[in-house]
C-alpha cells in the first residue's frame, strides 16, 4: 500500500504545481514546487505515521516521495536551462548544419538570454549604467562562492 | 538498522571525496564524478541485494527501497551541487555583474562568451557521442529516434511546469 500512497502524493504534487504555474501569478517553478511538494509531504508523513506507525513502510514512503520530488525538480530545471536540450529542440524542427546552429546560438545572444532569465528571477536588475545584482542575487553569488570552494571548482571562465 | 548502515556508508563516501579525492584531480570531470556515484550505488545495491536474498526479515524489500532512495537522494543532491559549482553559466554571469561594469568586467564578459562557444561545441560533441544526434547528408545534423524521444519527454516536462522558453 505504501508505494501507492507515495506515488499518489507525487502525482498530486505534480498536478497541483502544474495548476499553480498556470493560475498563480509570480510563482517561481522551483519555489512553487518546494512549497506544494513540502505541504503534501507533511500530509503524507502524517497519514503514513497514523496508518503504519513509525515503521520501515513509513520511511520508505517518505524517502521515495522525496526522491521523486527531487528528481522532478532536477528534470525541469535541467531541461529548462540546458544548452543541449535547446539544441535538440531546434533539431527536432528540421536538420541544421553547423553554421545554422552557430547562428541560433550566437554567444552574445546566449549571454543576453541568461541575463533576461536572471532578471525575471529577480537576481539581476537593469539600470541605466548596466545590470546590477539585487540583494537576492548577491546572496546567491556568495552562497555559490562557498560551494565552489567546497568542491574546489575553478571559476567558470578560467577553464 | 539497514538505514543506519546506509547512512554510515554514504558518510564514508562523502568523507572520502572531501578528505582525499577532491584535491587529487581524478574526479574533475562530469563523467568521473558520475562514475564515482554510479559505482557506489552499484556496490550498495549489490550488498543489500545479497542481504535481501539471504535474510528472513519480513520488511527486507521495504528496507531495500529505503536504502536505494537514500542513495538516490544523496547522489542527486551531490551531483546537482557539484554541477552548479562547476558549470553554471548564469552564476558566472552574476559573478561578473557583481564585480561592476569596469573594463576588467567587460573583458571577463568576453571570456565568458568564449566559454559559451566551447560549451556549445562540447554539448554537440556529447549529443553525437551518446547517439541522440547524428550527422545526415551534406554534413547537416539531425535527431536520432532516441533524440526525438528525449525531446518529446523534455517538452512534456516543460508543458507540466508551463515553461516554453528554454535552452
Amino acid at each position: 500500500m505504501w508505494p501507492a500512497l507515495s506515488a499518489a502524493a507525487f502525482v498530486t504534487s505534480v498536478v497541483a504545481h502544474a495548476l499553480a504555474m498556470r493560475f498563480v501569478r509570480r510563482i517561481g517553478a522551483v519555489a512553487g514546487f518546494v512549497a506544494i511538494g513540502g505541504a503534501i509531504g507533511v500530509v503524507l508523513i502524517g497519514y503514513c505515521g497514523r496508518s503504519y506507525g513509525w515503521t520501515p513502510a513509513t520511511l520508505a514512503a517518505i524517502l521515495s516521495y522525496a526522491f521523486f520530488c527531487e528528481l522532478y525538480i532536477f528534470l525541469f530545471t535541467l531541461v529548462g536551462n540546458s544548452v543541449s536540450f535547446g539544441l535538440m529542440a531546434k533539431l527536432a524542427n528540421r536538420p541544421l548544419n553547423a553554421s545554422e546552429i552557430a547562428a541560433f546560438y550566437r554567444t552574445e545572444a546566449m549571454v543576453a538570454r541568461r541575463l533576461e532569465q536572471l532578471e525575471r528571477s529577480n537576481f539581476v536588475a537593469s539600470r541605466p549604467a548596466g545590470p546590477t545584482l539585487t540583494p537576492r542575487g548577491v546572496r546567491v553569488v556568495q552562497l555559490f562562492s562557498v560551494l565552489r570552494s567546497v568542491f574546489r571548482r575553478p571559476f567558470h571562465s578560467q577553464e | 538498522m539497514p538505514a543506519v548502515i546506509c547512512l554510515l556508508y554514504l558518510s564514508i563516501h562523502a568523507a572520502l571525496y572531501f578528505a582525499i579525492l577532491r584535491d587529487r584531480g581524478g574526479l574533475d570531470s562530469e563523467r568521473a564524478i558520475f562514475l564515482y556515484h554510479f559505482a557506489s550505488a552499484t556496490i550498495l545495491i549489490g550488498a543489500f541485494g545479497i542481504w535481501v536474498l539471504a535474510s528472513s526479515n519480513s520488511d527486507k524489500w521495504t528496507w531495500f527501497v529505503c536504502v536505494l532512495m537514500l542513495h538516490g537522494i544523496y547522489s542527486l543532491s551531490f551531483l546537482e551541487l557539484w554541477a552548479l559549482a562547476d558549470d553554471s553559466y548564469s552564476l558566472a554571469i552574476m559573478q561578473i555583474i557583481g564585480r561592476g561594469s569596469s573594463a576588467a568586467g567587460l573583458e571577463r564578459m568576453q571570456e565568458l562568451e568564449a566559454v559559451g562557444v566551447r560549451k556549445r561545441a562540447a554539448r554537440l560533441h556529447t549529443l553525437l557521442a551518446i547517439g541522440l544526434v547524428r550527422e545526415g547528408c551534406h554534413g547537416s545534423l539531425t535527431l536520432t529516434a532516441a533524440g526525438r524521444a528525449a525531446v518529446a519527454f523534455g517538452r512534456s516536462v516543460l508543458f507540466l511546469v508551463n515553461v516554453f522558453d528554454h535552452g
